[in-house]
């Protein structure tokens, strides 16, 4: 899958030590993007290969994060097409899904009920939840990683909280996120 | 005094993710201060919002595979 060809353009200084350092938040994208499947990180490989391969392309004033979530995007989505199936596998089994620790118990069970919420999420919306409300994307940048106006993300975003809040409020029964908005 | 700028769903929004500028949060705070039913719920989609920003943090502190490295190697010095 992953390409092994070298970069077109010599890196830039502190360009290596970026990218190492956004690896973990390119495999959280990759998981969210698809729900946790185990197809999670061959597409965060591939969007760093073609990274490697374009670096030459980086501009010096864009946002890396951004600029590796766009061609994840484009990633996920070619290889969805590939597959003729939809980017969201529905034999994931969410209960292997391993939600965030956190100190308390009550709030640990919070967290992971809104995981799975969210993973219920339809894709556009997860996404832009995932992009503005998990990782704090500025509303440009999530625009420019789904390739759609601004007020486009705004009204997903504000919609995916209306149907998480839905979700989360309708006691756990599952497929209501789902239900609330396909696009 | 100066007439208070009018709130619009988007203020409300921004307010939501940590987006505004102090001076205009400051202003949203008050129209929410005598919109009691609206302060509701914008304080619960805040509370979702505080969450949100938790999710997966674990998988930030995980080792990444060692394939990741290896495509790195790629780059020209």
């Amino acid at each position: 899958m992953a390409g092994e060809e070298k970069s077109d353009e010599p890196t830039p200084v502190g360009v290596h030590d970026a990218l190492v350092a956004e690896l973990p938040h390119l495999r959280r994208f990759a998981y969210y993007l698809t729900r946790g499947s185990e197809r999670a990180d061959d597409i965060a490989q591939e969007t760093l290969a073609r990274a490697v391969k374009h670096i030459g392309r980086l501009r010096p004033d864009s946002n890396l994060r951004a600029w590796l979530f766009t061609i994840a995007h484009n990633v996920a989505r070619n290889e969805a097409r590939r597959q003729r199936r939809s980017p969201v596998d529905p034999h994931t089994d969410l209960a292997d899904l391993q939600p965030a620790q956190a100190q308390s118990q009550d709030s640990a069970i919070e967290l992971r009920e809104m995981h799975e919420a969210v993973l219920r999420l339809p894709p556009a919306f997860r996404q832009t939840l995932f992009l503005c409300a998990i990782e704090g994307l500025s509303y440009e940048d999530a625009a420019e990683v789904m390739a759609v106006p601004i007020g486009t993300v705004r009204s997903r975003l504000a919609r995916a909280r209306l149907a998480l809040e839905r979700d989360l409020a309708g006691s756990g029964s599952k497929g209501k996120a789902a239900e609330a908005g396909k696009e | 005094m100066a007439q208070r700028r009018q709130v619009s769903a988007d203020d409300l929004q921004d307010f939501i993710e940590g987006r505004l500028s102090a001076e205009r949060r400051g202003e949203v705070e008050a129209y929410l201060q005598s919109h009691p039913a609206e302060a509701r719920r914008v304080e619960a989609l805040r509370e979702q919002a505080g969450r949100l920003r938790r999710l997966g943090s674990e998988m930030l502190t995980e080792p990444v595979p060692s394939q990741f490295l290896d495509i790195l190697k790629r780059l020209k010095n």
